[in-house]
């Protein structure tokens, strides 16, 4: 209405107007941040409009009266008479089929409002009256909050039948669901209210026979929605059947319609009416509340002849309600919007067991409904809280599917897989045949979706009978939950065989067979079980090949999957080089743009990152994150994923300046874009704060990642995994520092509750747990650090085995305790089983077995066994030049201890050697716009130490550490301590001492007694005569 | 008593449709008379304190004043414009004679969270409400009618979009900020 360009004309209550609308039709959970943003600038309008929400959604019931309707009460009508019997008429507040509703007074015996139903002329008074008399007695015994009684029944002067019953002011049902906008699930809630209504009544005996929704008034108690039944006993005494008679007026006019009628009721000879025509009639009742239309359209209703209307109701079989939903193509935008959801999201709430549950309240058979109303109700409770429904056609496929919703928290990983694998195929499918739509003609297209939903069919038929049969009796038995995922799936393995194999099932329709061995494999990846999952891949790979062709997107999506498993079982350069053929393929057959060509070129990025080629994976994340910010917009979430990996493959790549202001500039965007509390701004904090940690900016990383802590104890609580990743990032931190007690604390925490949520052998509680062990190392509590390592040990060891990588972790930080506690023998010991294993298990290469190398090299040195650990140290320096590059920090330490190893053997010129292409590297570096203030201080130390001592260089050292020191507000003591170096060596004494007794200063309080020495010490040697240094 | 007003209202919409504007000026009167008499016969049976329901008067105006005379949807829109300006006049009246004004430093605030459900007309302050339509009248005409329609006439939303011509969806939009505004405007400063 009002355009958002004007700025000064919308400034006022249509601003906020639009602002509330358009909040409004947001997830709640989005609106404050758009919001924000929207009113920037204006704090006062953005919490005005946030309060207008609050109170718009606490329905606080202001303003809302219950309406009066102009069409059925308004009609002009026959004058009100002053009174009726005992009852004072105040004026008219309905009007029906079958007369006119009164708000009437009683004064006697109680003073009170009442509802006072005068029959129209025609009826016989006498025989209403006496078939109401003699229910009366029964209909005194109804007693419920849903139900509003009849108390009276009478004849006025003139001879007209009349009704008197408890007043409630309230609307139709239909009417107050769609009015108040509520959900389906609300509106189940009312709707099993009105059904106990039903089921109290019926256990009296007493059927209602007329439930529609202007029977089903809905008023507000205290605030919150009751329904109440009215009427019960009048149809009865009415005699309210679909005769000629009933339906139509003197002048052939019908009186409503007969949607609610059942067809026991249909029949002229009405016998066989019991409860189970009341649950029919609750059935279409229930239809109209979730979907919006009755299940006959009242028009071909109204249209039809008497006999016709009878045939309808007796044998036509109406459509599911997801059917009739989506049959209303474009009209259900108004009916979406009063349930407060999306026309695809509604179809699939009602697909299902909403249904299932409707249809069978409303079959023709009375045989086959529920059997009474509060077993509907009970099904619909079930409904709501995800258990199977009685309902459900007897499909194993849908008591699978319940039972994993159901158990979602207790199985996660083998539910979500097991829905994935149910559910994914059709997803799938459809999906990518979407993606091939685009391409082809209209004939093609309902080829192309017949032959897929066949495959779908198939599939699903598959797991029904072949995957999902061997599950069904643990379920039944309600022994869902220990129902092995995977021994299901190692049977149906075995079927696909049979199947696949000439002459079985599936001979002749290898695409089929693709599709079943695509599901299986993807499902066993899942599951982690790469060597099971590869056969199936690979065959589905050759297949789609062979059957459609190398470029189809069946294969393209099969070789994309194989190239999965292949990272997941880390054979990445096979991996490699399949996600490039499928890239490519993709590229050529869907073009760049197509989001399937964008997924291969974002995994082909992830297949490099984990390759360590970072720079080609941040060039390809870079072309994604182009053409995603073009395609989809910045606040897409693909978009601000790809950003997010970008920012991760530059931090990698050591590009900490292009990390930090990626994600300078997307985290606010993200913070814009996704929903409070989403877990992608708590990566974009976590990942910024480590860049920036890097970077020696520590108090900023700290409150980044408390941030991330913040946000994940909020939305998942404080003892998700993740929450304590961030805890543990933060520890980590705290050891960066140097602020080991800080790490000991969190660390301490971290290690204890991943032990309670995630179990003592869980591989994130031993990492906690040895990171915790390495504190204690950094806090001189070596035996601290002992007792928890070996305490670890047993337990990896009894868990894992002492073959695996876990347990290889904590042994090599036993290792490492022994090598800096100088326990040289158990070092040596441990250390050279270790790397026996290792480098058996784990390749010559791989980090953990080069770490421990590292330490038997370290032994060997501090024994004196130069040659031994010369050795080492060069094979060492061979395989991480080659791997991780020259001036990989690692490679540069290496070279360090080499140049010393040199050097204890007197080899000047080799040490000169090594050392001074060392140095080179760490100046190049250094003098870099990018570097860090370690990197510059990590120079300046090597050029105040380097031997031979010809290779040192004071002055640069100096240079290099004062900028270092520059870099930062408080540089911390290990900084000042180099700088003050600097300035001795360079003759500043004076300097140094000062900078010397400020780095001492600022040693923390849970220094070790040595470190604390060794600063001391420094300060004695400055303080000693020139000459003695 | 009954038969003037009737035939005169009847008289007055159908002046009105056919374009005499004046007619809608004398309408106003007329409706606000019937209204007033209704009410003061309404509150002298309701227990004292009681505030009046706007639905049940109006209603019951409409009756009495156009009872069974044909009177087509157009026209029935004038009504209800005429009667919700009558029933917000006599409220806001009511209000004031029971010295129920609380203004600038006497307004209570209630903190949101603590506001019981279900308020009703009980509680609402008419003389606030109604110096809060009448900044509203000035920036969003359409949406204090609505106000007018839903409220002070008792109209259901249908209806209320009917008389004014728009959409259901509209109406919707249109009253659930309206609510919300004015809740905030009463209850906040």
């Amino acid at each position: 209405m009002q355009s958002g360009s004007n700025a000064v004309a919308d400034d006022g209550l249509n601003r906020i107007k639009r602002l509330f609308t358009e909040a409004l039709a947001m997830p709640p959970a989005e609106r404050e941040a758009w919001l924000r943003a929207e009113c920037a600038g204006s704090a006062t309008l953005c919490d005005k409009v946030m309060r207008m929400l609050k109170t718009h959604d606490d329905d606080t019931g202001f303003l809302e009266i219950p309406p009066i309707s102009l069409n059925e009460s308004m009609a002009p009508t026959e004058e009100a008479p002053e009174s009726i019997g005992a009852y004072r008429i105040l004026h008219q507040i309905g009007e029906g089929g079958m007369g006119v509703v009164y708000l009437a007074e009683q004064s006697q015996p109680i003073r009170r409002r009442v509802a006072l139903k005068l029959i129209k002329l025609g009826m016989d008074t006498k025989s209403v009256v006496a078939r109401f008399n003699a229910e009366r007695q029964t209909l005194a015994l109804l007693d419920h909050r849903n139900v509003a009684r009849v108390l009276e029944a009478g004849a006025t002067d003139t001879g007209r039948p009349y009704f008197v019953m408890e007043y409630v002011a309230g609307e139709p049902i239909t009417r107050f669901c769609d009015a108040h906008n509520l959900t389906l699930d609300e509106r189940l809630a009312l709707f099993v209210d009105v059904c106990h209504a039903l089921q109290h009544a019926h256990q009296k005996g007493i059927i209602h026979r007329d439930i529609k929704p202007s029977n089903v008034l809905v008023a507000r108690e205290d605030g919150v929605p009751v329904p109440k039944v009215i009427d019960f006993g009048v149809a009865k005494a009415t005699d309210q059947r679909l005769t000629e008679h009933t339906l139509f007026t003197e002048h052939g006019l019908m009186i409503g319609t007969p949607s609610y009628m059942s067809p026991e009721q249909a029949e002229l000879s009405a016998i066989g009416v019991d409860a189970r025509t009341d649950v029919y009639s609750l059935g279409v009742l229930l239809y109209e509340m979730i979907v919006g239309v009755l299940p006959f359209e009242p028009e071909t209703l109204r249209r039809a002849g008497y006999a016709e209307i009878q045939r309808i109701i007796r044998d036509v079989e109406p459509s599911k309600p997801s059917t009739r939903f989506k049959s209303l193509g474009a009209d259900t935008g108004a009916i979406c919007e009063q349930r407060r959801i999306d026309r695809h999201a509604m179809h699939r709430l009602l697909s299902g067991d909403l249904d299932w549950i409707t249809m069978k309240a409303i079959d023709k058979d009375p045989a086959r409904r529920y059997p009474s109303a509060s077993e509907l109700a009970a099904d619909i409770q079930r409904h709501l809280r995800d258990e199977p429904v009685t309902a459900s056609p007897p499909s194993n496929t849908y008591k699978m599917r319940k039972f994993v919703r159901r158990h979602r928290g207790a199985v996660a990983a083998g539910a979500l897989v097991l829905l994935a694998l149910i559910t994914g195929v059709i997803g799938v499918s459809i999906g990518w045949s979407r993606a091939r739509l685009a391409e082809h003609e209209a004939a093609a297209q309902a080829v192309e979706a017949s032959r897929q939903a066949e495959i779908a069919t198939a599939v699903n038929d598959f797991l029904n009978n072949d995957l999902l049969a061997a599950v069904k009796p643990s379920v039944e038995k309600g022994r869902g939950r220990d129902v092995l995922m995977r021994d299901v799936l190692y049977a149906a393995a075995e079927h696909i065989e049979t199947a696949g194999a000439p002459g079985g099932r599936f001979a002749d329709k290898p695409m089929i067979e693709a599709a079943i061995r695509e599901t299986l494999g993807v499902t066993l990846l899942y599951l982690g079980d790469y060597d099971a999952a590869e056969p199936h891949l690979t065959r589905a790979r050759d297949l789609t090949t062979r059957f459609k062709g190398e470029e189809s997107l069946e294969a393209i999506r099969a070789i994309d999957n194989l190239s999965n498993l292949y990272q997941n079982a880390g054979r990445e350069s096979e991996a490699e080089s399949l996600q490039r053929q499928a890239l490519d393929a993709a590229t050529k057959v869907l073009g760049p743009d197509h989001p399937q060509t964008l997924v291969a070129k974002n995994n082909l990025a992830t297949i490099y990152h984990l390759r360590g080629r970072y720079a080609e994976s941040a060039s390809l994340f870079s072309e994604l994150l182009t053409a995603r910010r073009r395609i989809l917009g910045e606040t897409s979430r693909d978009t601000i994923n790809a950003a997010s990996n970008l920012a991760i493959a530059c931090a990698r790549d050591n590009k900490l300046d292009q990390a930090e202001s990626l994600l300078r500039e997307w985290l606010p965007i993200a913070r814009k874009a996704l929903p409070d509390g989403d877990p992608s701004i708590a990566y974009f904090l976590k990942n910024l704060g480590e860049t920036l940690a890097r970077k020696g900016q520590v108090p900023e990383a700290r409150s980044l990642m408390t941030e991330a802590l913040e946000i994940r104890k909020r939305v998942v609580g404080a003892e998700h995994p993740d929450t304590l990743t961030s805890m543990h990032d933060l520890a980590i931190l705290s050891s960066v520092e140097g602020r080991h007690a800080d790490a000991a604390r969190l660390f301490e925490q971290v290690a204890n509750l991943r032990r309670k949520v995630l179990g003592e052998a869980h591989s994130e509680t031993i990492s906690a747990m040895s990171n915790l062990a390495n504190t204690y190392i950094s806090l001189n509590r070596g035996d601290d650090a002992e007792r928890l390592l070996k305490e670890n040990l047993d337990i990896a060891e009894r868990q894992y085995g002492s073959d695996h990588i876990i347990t290889m972790r904590v042994m090599y930080l036993l290792g490492w305790l022994y090598l800096q506690q100088d326990r040289l023998d158990e070092s040596e010991d441990i250390n050279g089983r270790l790397l026996q294993a290792q480098r058996q298990l784990l390749g010559p290469e791989h980090s953990q077995t080069l770490g421990t190398l590292e330490s038997v090299a370290s032994t060997q040195f501090r024994r004196k066994r130069y040659s031994e650990s010369q050795g080492n140290y060069l094979d060492l320096l061979e395989i991480l030049r080659r791997t991780l590059g020259a001036s990989n920090p690692a490679t540069c330490r290496i070279m360090e201890n080499l140049a010393e190893v040199y050097v204890a053997q007197n080899r000047m010129d080799e040490a000169r050697s090594i050392l001074s292409e060392r140095l080179r590297i760490a100046r190049e570096i250094a003098d870099g716009d990018a570097a860090t203030a370690s990197q510059k201080l990590l120079c300046a130390r090597l050029l105040l130490n380097a031997t031979p001592e010809d290779l040192r260089d004071p002055q640069a050292a100096l240079a290099l550490a004062d900028t270092a020191c520059g870099m930062s507000e408080a540089p911390n003591a290990q900084a000042l301590s180099i700088l003050a170096l600097a300035q001795f060596r360079t003759g500043d004494v004076t300097s140094a001492m000062d900078t010397q007794r400020l780095a001492i200063d600022r040693l923390d309080d849970d220094t070790p007694p040595p470190l604390r020495d060794r600063y001391l010490e420094q300060l004695k040697l400055f303080q000693a005569p020139p000459e003695g240094e | 008593m009954s038969m003037g007003p009737v035939n005169e209202v009847t008289r007055l919409l159908k002046a009105i449709q056919a374009g005499d504007a004046g007619s809608s000026e004398a309408l106003l009167p007329l409706v606000y008379e019937e209204l007033r008499k209704l009410a003061a016969s309404h509150m002298a049976r309701e227990r004292p304190g009681q505030t009046l329901q706007p639905t049940a008067l109006v209603h019951e105006a409409y009756l009495r004043l156009i009872g069974g005379n044909d009177v087509d949807w157009n026209n029935r829109g004038h009504f209800f414009g005429a009667a919700a300006q009558a029933m917000r006049r006599i409220l806001v009246e009511q209000a004031r004679r029971r010295g129920r004004i609380k203004r600038g430093g006497d307004l209570q605030r209630v903190p949101l969270e603590d506001l019981p459900d279900g308020r009703n007309t009980d509680e609402i302050d008419f003389v606030v409400l109604d110096e809060a339509l009448r900044r509203m009248e000035l920036e969003d005409e359409r949406m204090a009618r609505v106000v007018m329609l839903r409220f002070f006439a008792g109209l259901s939303v249908e209806d209320t979009a009917e008389v004014m011509g728009v959409s259901p969806m509209t109406v919707k939009r249109d009253w659930s900020c309206a609510k919300a505004w004015l809740y905030d405007e009463l209850n906040a400063d």
